[in-house]
């Protein structure tokens, strides 16, 4: 009986995750924050601005609509900065160190992964009210962003085939996201305990009242709550775009045989050894 | 089937594949991969250029418009859920 052929685990792809992210920290995390913090930031102050408004919200279309134009400017940069990232972990999974390479993003993979991106943030407000679609809608905007090397040439269905040709391990798809969304409440939790540890602080240089920060920074502040929302989403973006990279880096190997030839590669070092 | 053991570019190094397109035999280095499959570097070359062939302007046309066409609905449904949340507040 030949021996089966061993499947990847969810805990591989997350300590893969974890040293890729190391290995390509810098600069390429300060990428990925420098072009989505705009983005964030804008999110934040629309839904700010949708909660002060409340009913009277659809009074004020003009108004909103242009806040609503301005986070769609943002997704080409926080598009592009994801990009780069992704192939800054693809050149590190090859343990090649990603210098200005990552910063090469060919024209049709971009365009494609933009197309992709647009048509998932659409469908992300569109289903919004629905709250179930948005985790899944998370996870497909990773997959397009780790699937975009591989979209060669420009049109409508690639990058859509290139997504769904990857996303064929279901349930390890689905236990990365509960991973994550327990990682996103844990961020959250941390960012309001240093917040408040901040605040504690601040009371030790004279001068400086605490009071009006506390007051400020507590979960009834509405603004204050989609910050911590924002940075936690900040803190995750590397760890679930890396996490998916290698997941997708690993389907690709086991389909090419590529994993089998450096499994033999191991062996072969083993035995020299 | 693999006639020569060594590489059609580096006759030193032995054979790692076959190119599925022209059976040129590669070694580790030339041997390209795509989707499993080996290439040479110029049947990759060709496949590439097919991939970006006659279709692609057309391919371009119809992302570019696509993509334009998501972004200004994507300002609009924002804005018509964001409404429809905050109403419901």
């Amino acid at each position: 009986m030949s021996p089966r052929r061993r499947s990847f685990t969810l805990p591989e792809v997350l300590d893969e995750a974890v040293e890729v992210v190391a290995a390509v920290a810098a600069p390429f995390i300060g990428v990925l924050w420098l072009t989505s913090l705009p983005l964030r930031l804008a999110q934040c102050h629309f839904a700010a601005r949708l909660l002060e408004l409340g009913g009277e919200a659809s009074r004020h279309g003009a108004y909103l609509t242009e806040l609503a134009l301005l986070q769609t400017v943002l997704l080409v940069p926080w598009a592009w900065g994801r990009a780069v990232f992704v192939r800054a972990c693809r050149l590190g999974l090859r343990g090649l160190r990603p210098g200005r390479a990552a910063l090469r993003v060919g024209a049709a993979p971009f365009f494609g992964y933009l197309y992709a991106t647009a048509l998932i943030q659409t469908l992300f407000w569109a289903t919004a009210w629905m709250f179930v679609t948005l985790p899944a809608l998370v996870l497909l905007a990773a997959l397009a962003a780790a699937t975009h090397p591989m979209i060669e040439r420009a049109g409508l269905l690639e990058p859509l085939r290139q997504i769904f040709r990857h996303g064929t391990h279901a349930v390890l798809l689905t236990g990365l996201l509960g991973v994550m969304g327990w990682a996103f409440l844990v961020a959250a939790v941390n960012l309001h305990v240093l917040f408040q540890a901040g605040v504690w602080l601040l009371g030790a240089f004279p001068g400086v009242d605490p009071g009006r920060w506390s007051a400020l920074l507590q979960p009834r502040n509405a603004r204050y709550v989609l910050a911590l929302v924002a940075g936690a989403v900040l803190v995750l973006e590397p760890f679930l775009l890396a996490a998916v990279t290698v997941y997708v880096h690993k389907v690709r190997s086991r389909s090419s045989g590529e994993d089998l030839r450096l499994w033999f590669e191991r062996l072969r070092r083993a035995v020299a050894a | 089937m693999i006639q020569r053991r060594s590489c059609a570019f580096h006759p030193d190094r032995p054979g790692h594949a076959a190119c599925m397109r022209c059976r040129t035999v590669l070694c580790q280095e030339c041997a390209a991969s795509y989707e499993g499959i080996f290439y040479c570097a110029p049947c990759m070359a060709a496949r590439r250029r097919a991939a970006g062939g006659p279709r692609a302007p057309l391919g371009w046309a119809f992302m570019v418009l696509a993509t334009l066409l998501l972004l200004a609905l994507h300002a609009r449904a924002a804005v018509w859920t964001g409404a429809l949340l905050a109403g419901f507040r």
